[in-house]
């Protein structure tokens, strides 16, 4: 038994620590690799708005496009839903409410967690602060997912949670191929010397430096990499292991019949990209029809789960 | 250190009630294994436990809401660790009073929203009930389960100076308060385990089970398993942890106006499975945000067609919407008549004398003597607007008296009551604190009343206002079994030496020597 609203706060909770958290891992990366690379390869900030998905909102605040106000944008802007601040604090309001199905110290840490963010937030914009600041973003949700891991009861409550983490996680694997990736793939002749450094940067992104030379056993190149990012069924953050999680988690909530076919629909639209035979475009492309089958997915659960029917 | 009973004293100069102590010094029968820990334990072992339990309560999330420029703030719940001790011989009349004040009250609401009889039979007046801004035109006619109307109910018991135990008010709307005796306890064990192995405390913790079995009980069609809920207005609402404790202690699901639905006058929630059916709603919300349909049309922590399906006898709900009626400071006055109209009893719990400002000459004489009264609304709760005429300025009192002549039937005004008060940890020493005790009572086809209650202290010196949204904080209250000369039964300790605490300070404070607290 699972009231639609807890399930809700549980689902969106779910999806805002898994993006704050991806969002946090992604400008560490990013800000590391450009520091490394001469201004001629790589100098523009704007990908992180895109990997975010925030280049019309960020467009909105007619700031300039530097780096400083690309990344305050990106951390600590309140006025951005999509803010690592606002993600956490979004996270917090939602299982605010739903504190009694949680264990205990899940809400406290997830709140000392809003709080540091909140007091510490201009730490994430300046260079020398930023990564000291990202990285504990991205370790404090790391604890609180290992928190649920280790003492939440398996149950509904439990599975809302990790649907909406699953979900969030594939999409931001699919951003990070759609924008980043195909940047490098679309790369010009001149710029392949550093090419290297930026699909490490595109797999460091994602935690996935380490296990994809465990995986392939071969250096670095890129329709590896969005191979291994997309398919590897080893690898825990790639859009085939995401879904994989996904159906294993609805498949313990009643009336998933509903929300399963999207769920294939998505598998079936990975199975379809070919990562030998795929150039900068084909791959943004291809991602951002991931996107769609993933919002479709989103859609499904929001109307078998948590819409409230209005009689009955 | 050592408090003197002295310090206890009221405005005449005789000496206040402790609820530990005899005028004397020497501990109450009821309290003697109490007094003599606390007194080989020394103060600064006592500061030791009392921060140990601070720690708990605060790692417990033990919490209650304050409003501050229009934000909820969390507060750990404020606790002093030396607890309330009464007999349980007194104990036990209490209860019976308790039980028979609720069975009345909850005739004389049955009776209100039927047949009337009481007014008709001219001892309740007609004008009054007409007056009555809580009695509810829309449960007129209504009839549920065993007649019971104000299934919970938090009666707030103060003693005076002679230790006669008084009826201050009866909460029959949404009384709270109940999760923190329940926590209270649990902590207070921790701090005095040794005294819990060596005498009968009664336990308070079977509360929650005969909740919820009284919730049950009411589901309008037999099932073997009702469905239950508990309805609280929302995460900001001041006692948001005690809805939140007492659905978790049940196992029912905690609802919000927004996950209930009423189709074709049947109630359900809304769930991951679909639509489940509800029996019975435990409502924490005041009857106008109930129902937008019926009430408050803004309301939106209500379910638009409760009351309809309530009506229709499709769902219980507790306490019935309109038990209010019966806990206006004004009805007050009546319930002495009351449980002799409706039980042919004498009423076994005193009322404190309470003056009706509606009666002219009861208002002239409230006037009059203002600087001895308290003066209430008649229908606010939670200490707002209450005016202790002793601790009043001149201009407070003209304002009051202005106020209460421009609406006599909103106030009622009762002689200031010489609070009891009982050993308190403070900043440097231990001292006298008012308290008072709020008990709760379950009626319904049986009727049930915890042992004990929540003590509530004042914690401010010299303050009588113990509630928790101004200054007042909490202990556990200890109903003793006495034995037949009266004391406290205490299993001897002999060889038992090795299992106790031993006292701190030595430890703490190299050396330091033992004060005498009390």
């Amino acid at each position: 038994m699972l009231l639609s609203r807890v399930a809700g706060n549980l689902y969106w909770a779910g999806r805002y620590l898994e993006r704050a958290e991806d969002t946090a891992r992604i400008i560490r990366s990013y800000s590391d690799t450009i520091v490394d690379l001469p201004v001629s390869v790589m100098s523009s900030w704007e990908p992180l708005l895109a990997i975010a998905g925030a280049t019309e909102a960020f467009d909105e605040v007619s700031e300039p496009a530097d780096e400083a106000s690309i990344v305050h944008f990106l951390v600590a802007e309140t006025a951005n839903p999509g803010s690592v601040l606002m993600c956490v604090s979004q996270a917090r309001e939602n299982l605010r409410s739903t504190r009694e199905v949680l264990p205990r110290e899940v809400w406290q840490t997830l709140n000392d967690l809003f709080l540091f963010a909140e007091s510490h937030r201009h730490e994430g914009v300046g260079r020398r602060s930023r990564g000291r600041f990202l990285e504990r973003i991205v370790g404090e949700s790391r604890r609180i997912d290992g928190m649920v891991m280790a003492t939440m009861n398996r149950d509904a409550a439990y599975e809302f949670l990790a649907v909406g983490q699953s979900l969030e996680r594939a999409d931001m694997t699919t951003r990070v191929l759609g924008v980043h990736a195909a940047g490098l793939m679309a790369a010009g002749e001149d710029t392949k010397t550093h090419v290297d450094v930026q699909w490490m940067s595109v797999l460091s992104s994602l935690s996935a430096l380490h296990m994809y030379h465990r995986s392939t056993r071969s250096p670095v190149a890129g329709p590896d990499v969005v191979s291994f990012l997309l398919g590897d069924p080893a690898f825990p953050r790639s859009v085939s292991s995401c879904l994989t999680r996904l159906t294993h988690r609805l498949e313990r909530l009643p009336r998933a019949d509903a929300v399963l076919p999207a769920v294939r629909a998505v598998e079936a639209e990975v199975a379809r990209v070919d990562p030998a035979d795929t150039d900068g475009k084909t791959l943004d492309h291809a991602m951002d029809g991931l996107q769609l089958a993933l919002g479709e997915v989103h859609e499904r659960i929001v109307a078998t789960y948590l819409l409230a029917p209005v009689t009955a | 250190m050592a408090i003197t009973t002295g310090s206890r004293e009221q405005h005449d100069g005789t000496a206040l009630w402790d609820e530990l102590l005899e005028a004397d010094g020497t501990p109450r029968p009821a309290a003697v294994a109490l007094v003599t820990r606390l007194r080989e334990l020394g103060f600064a072992e006592l500061q030791e436990r009392q921060l140990r339990a601070d720690v708990d309560i605060l790692t417990m999330g033990i919490t209650f809401t304050v409003y501050s420029d229009g934000r909820g703030i969390d507060r750990a719940w404020p606790f002093d660790v030396i607890p309330r001790v009464i007999a349980a011989s007194e104990w036990r009349r209490t209860e019976a009073g308790l039980v028979q004040r609720m069975k009345a009250l909850n005739r004389f609401i049955d009776d209100l929203y039927n047949e009337q009889e009481v007014v008709h039979d001219g001892v309740f007046p007609a004008e009054l009930l007409e007056r009555s801004v809580n009695f509810r035109p829309e449960c007129r006619g209504v009839h549920p389960a065993f007649g019971a109307w104000a299934h919970i109910c938090g009666s707030d018991l103060v003693r005076d100076a002679d230790g006669t135990l008084y009826v201050l008010e009866d909460n029959l709307r949404v009384p709270s308060g109940v999760s923190y005796v329940m926590e209270n306890r649990l902590i207070s064990k921790r701090a005095f385990a040794d005294l819990f192995e060596r005498q009968s405390i009664l336990p308070v913790d079977g509360y929650t089970s005969e909740l919820h079995k009284l919730l049950s009980s009411l589901a309008p069609e037999p099932a073997v398993s009702a469905c239950v809920v508990v309805l609280t207005p929302g995460v900001f609402n001041s006692a948001y942890f005690e809805h939140s404790y007492l659905a978790q202690q049940m196992g029912v699901e905690l609802v919000e106006g927004s996950d209930l639905l009423v189709d074709d006058d049947r109630v359900f929630m809304r769930t991951i499975s679909g639509l489940q059916r509800v029996d019975v709603i435990y409502r924490r919300v005041d009857d106008v945000f109930l129902d937008p349909e019926t009430f408050r049309p803004d309301s939106v922590l209500g379910v638009p067609g409760l009351m309809r399906a309530w009506r229709a006898g499709n769902v219980a709900i507790a306490n019935a919407p309109g038990a209010g009626v019966a806990d206006d400071k004004v009805v007050y006055a009546w319930v002495p008549d009351l449980i002799r109209y409706y039980l042919g009893e004498e009423p076994l719990l005193r009322n404190v004398p309470t003056y009706r400002c509606f009666y002219e000459d009861e208002r002239r004489h409230v006037i009059e003597n203002i600087g001895d009264m308290v003066v209430k609304p008649a229908n606010e709760s939670g200490g707002y607007g209450l005016l202790v005429g002793r601790d009043a300025t001149a201009g407070e009192l003209a304002a009051r008296i202005g106020a209460i002549e421009a609406d006599p039937r909103n106030w009622v005004a009762q002689p200031t009551l010489d609070l009891s008060t009982a050993p308190t940890i403070c900043e440097d020493e231990i001292e006298p604190r008012h308290v008072d005790l709020r008990p709760f009572v379950l009626t319904g086809r049986t009727s049930y009343v915890t042992a004990g209650g929540l003590t509530r202290v004042a914690l401010r010196k010299g303050s009588l206002v113990v509630n928790s949204s101004q200054g007042g904080g909490s202990k556990d209250t200890w109903i003793v079994e006495t034995g037949f000369d009266g004391r406290a039964d205490i299993t001897p300790v002999t060889g038992r030496a090795a299992v106790s605490d031993p006292p701190a300070t030595t430890a703490v404070d190299g050396g330091r020597q033992q004060q005498q607290v009390m």
